[in-house]
């Protein structure tokens, strides 16, 4: 009874647009025309669809940069900044900073940086006699996506320092203390207690990084548009220019049906190493 | 969407997916979608004329019983920019004033997203638009297929029309004998813009051939300014080049049945004319980042002088009188060269505005797209920058004198080559995408080409 209104509300905003994503994913629709049953043609067709599994193999590439760009740097920097000191705080609210600006700002601003005419990258190469190592960043297949990964990692890596940081803040001091009288050095302290007394929370992060990663779009859209050459193309540009621009409504719903097996797959899968990984240090 | 938040980014890909199908469902004829009705017209055969309405008929009201009934009438398109907004706020006003009891509701989105599911949006919504922007070709050709176009052939006949309209302004907006749409405002969809001071200063001139733009090129490269720039991101520019291209090698027909899938966009001929593409890249004619860099972007470093010359539309006049109004412009056609395709061509689209037919209120519609082609209102879109479609848009507007040497290009070219979106947006997409593969040196113009015929072939049969 009383889960009855959040059941209710569930099935209204997730359940039946599911269903109704799974019914269009078997049809051919412009968006205004009557949806036509093509069966598993959209899947079919997906599955032979080099950009799609293009798309796929970027995405991954996307996930493993951010895992190191994101909750890598992010633990490494949760680490500089809970040691005390007179300009900790500064560093903590500086590294969250651009979680707080838009995507869209971001992506403009980065692009600006990227520019191979006057930008801050190139113009920096110049000014140390590096010409050579000048490029057009976004323009360039071999490293447009490695690119965009970069600015994911300079967002991103504040949030998970934030989330980090909070763990550390909980590690308890007398296990600390006894470790300093033990003879453990601040390196000690950090990957012998603090490291595997985090890994519950390390698990979220990377549980929410590669799920992030899947739904990500804005960074890519405005800083590329999955070009050049589709080098960029990650599944919701694809999905979205295929809905959107092409009105391909249906094999847009069978390509996101895909992705959200793909997704659920990764989830439970991780679900079951996560059970198979035997007991979270509790503290 | 552009603007998702480290929380909203965070979600899961479900939860994104789920996303994407709330809006599907928005989108869904289901119930409230006109081709969902059994009652409701589905194609074109059986879409209310404008002849056949003036008698009281199941899918309009007849003027004397509209006149007597207050109505509103909804007419919706994509922004081009305040001033334009306002003329048809204008218009409101007047049409109001002039027939009382009607009401008209502007509905005016965001031009990108008008274009890609604002429109569609709208129309299966139960307060669909009576009239609409949109573009002819495959677009109109799918709106009509869905039932959303009414044939006004007999209306268009009216003097109103008829004194206003050349019948060549109709182009592309006919099927079957049957005219959808009101031709409104034209764009020259590229030439080749340069900056008259940096031609002036080095004693260039304008090529005439192919082999002339590509000295020139080198010319201007040898000077140390870019030669050509433009910005690629969103591949249509340069594929409005392949487009014009395409035309001048192969025919203007050989190109549109390659666009529209009837023969293989890897033929030799269309191998040719990615050539010349390839011969701009490896002359380095373009800007080493047209593939990265956004169209206005480009416009906006050629307007500051960073470059000799921009391939892009006529539009072009709107931005430099606002960014950079003393800066003297000039523009020369696609240069010639030998092939089976006429080399006076002009590559430019047209646009207007179609009757819903499931409008209740169709006479009423028709009544202000009269207006909308009327002498006032075609001075007022004139005056704005725009390029009317009607007969001597320019008479009496002070207008930017290369609006209108490029309206006249379009009137008079003998042969006026549709870009590949405005044919087949699908098709047009792998078409593109060779296009910036080769600007952009990834590719051959056999390679590019091969790659895009083998996903035109993946497509879904029309």
């Amino acid at each position: 009874m009383l889960v009855g209104p959040a059941v209710a509300f569930f099935t209204f905003v997730v359940g039946l647009p599911l269903l109704g994503t799974i019914g269009l994913s078997f049809a051919s629709w412009t968006g205004t025309n009557r949806p036509k049953l093509v069966g598993l043609d959209n899947f079919v067709r997906a599955f032979g669809d080099e950009v799609y599994r293009g798309a796929y193999l970027n995405t991954f590439i996307y996930i493993a940069a951010t895992l190191v760009l994101e909750v890598a740097v992010g633990f490494a920097l949760a680490g500089l900044v809970s040691v005390k000191g007179k300009r900790t705080g500064w560093y903590r609210i500086t590294f969250f900073i651009p979680v707080m600006l838009p995507m869209v700002v971001i992506a403009v601003l980065w692009s600006f940086l990227y520019s191979d005419d006057g930008g801050l990258i190139n113009s920096f190469l110049g000014a140390i006699g590096r010409e050579d190592l000048q490029h057009v960043w976004l323009g360039d297949p071999s490293t447009a996506l490695l690119a965009v990964c970069v600015v994911s990692g300079w967002v991103y890596a504040g949030f998970y320092m934030a989330i980090f940081y909070a763990g550390l803040q909980r590690v308890p001091q007398h296990l600390l203390e006894a470790a300093r009288l033990d003879g453990a050095s601040e390196w000690d302290l950090f990957f012998r207690i603090k490291v595997p007394l985090l890994r519950g929370l390390t698990e979220v992060a990377v549980l929410l990084c590669v799920t992030g990663a899947f739904s990500t779009f804005d960074l890519f859209y405005v800083m590329t548009n999955g070009g050049p050459d589709h080098a960029t193309e990650i599944i919701t540009t694809y999905v979205v220019s295929t809905v959107f621009r092409d009105h391909e409504v249906g094999y847009g719903a069978a390509m996101s049906i895909i992705m959200t097996l793909v997704v659920v797959g990764i989830g439970l899968a991780y679900a079951r190493l996560r059970r198979g990984g035997g007991v979270d240090l509790e503290y | 969407m552009h603007e998702a938040r480290p929380l909203a980014r965070r979600m899961t890909a479900v939860v994104a997916t789920v996303t994407l199908a709330a809006a599907f469902a928005a989108c869904s004829p289901a119930g409230s979608s006109p081709s969902a009705s059994a009652a409701a017209p589905t194609g074109a055969a059986s879409q209310p004329s404008v002849a056949a309405s003036a008698a009281p008929s199941a899918g309009t009201v007849a003027p004397s019983a509209a006149a007597e009934e207050p109505f509103t009438i909804r007419v919706a398109f994509g922004s081009t920019g305040d001033a334009v907004d306002g003329i048809f706020t204008e218009l409101k006003t007047a049409y109001e004033a002039k027939y009382p009891g009607r009401t008209v509701e502007i509905i005016v989105q965001e031009d990108d997203t008008y274009e890609t599911i604002g429109l569609n949006n709208l129309l299966t919504s139960r307060n669909a638009p009576d009239v609409y922007f949109e573009w002819p070709g495959t677009r109109l050709k799918t709106k009509v297929t869905d039932g959303y176009g009414a044939d006004i052939s007999a209306a268009v006949a009216d003097p109103r029309f008829a004194s206003r309209l050349d019948p060549a302004a109709y182009t592309g907006m006919v099927i079957d004998g049957k005219t959808y749409m009101v031709p409104w405002s034209g764009d020259v969809t590229n030439v080749f813009w340069y900056n008259k001071a940096l031609f002036s200063e080095h004693s260039w001139t304008p090529p005439t051939t192919w082999d002339e733009f590509i000295a020139l090129c080198a010319a201007s490269k040898a000077a140390g300014i870019t030669p050509i720039i433009d910005g690629n991101k969103d591949k249509w520019p340069i594929g409005s080049i392949a487009s014009h291209l395409a035309e001048r090698t192969m025919g203007a027909d050989a190109y549109m049945a390659a666009i529209r899938g009837e023969q293989p966009m890897n033929s030799p001929e269309m191998v040719a004319a990615f050539g010349k593409l390839q011969e701009l890249a490896q002359n380095g004619c373009m800007n080493k980042s047209v593939n990265a860099l956004p169209d206005d972007q480009a416009t906006t470093q050629f307007l500051l002088g960073k470059s000799a010359m921009i391939g892009i539309g006529s539009w072009l006049v709107s931005d430099q009188v606002t960014q950079a109004p003393n800066l003297q412009l000039g523009y020369f056609n696609m240069p010639t060269f030998p092939g089976t395709g006429d080399p006076n061509s002009v590559l430019g689209v047209s646009t207007g505005f179609v009757v819903n037919a499931h409008s209740e209120h169709v006479d009423a519609a028709v009544d202000f797209l009269a207006m909308l082609v009327a002498p006032e209102a075609s001075k007022r879109f004139a005056q704005e920058g725009l390029t009317p479609m009607t007969l001597d848009p320019f008479a009496g507007v002070q207008a930017d004198p290369n609006t209108v040497t490029l309206a006249t290009l379009l009137s008079t070219a003998p042969v006026k080559v549709t870009p590949a979106d405005n044919l087949d947006v699908q098709r047009a997409a792998e078409f593109y995408g060779a296009a910036a593969a080769v600007i952009g040196g990834l590719k051959t113009p056999q390679e590019a080409l091969d790659a895009a015929q083998k996903r035109v072939e993946q497509m879904p049969k029309p």
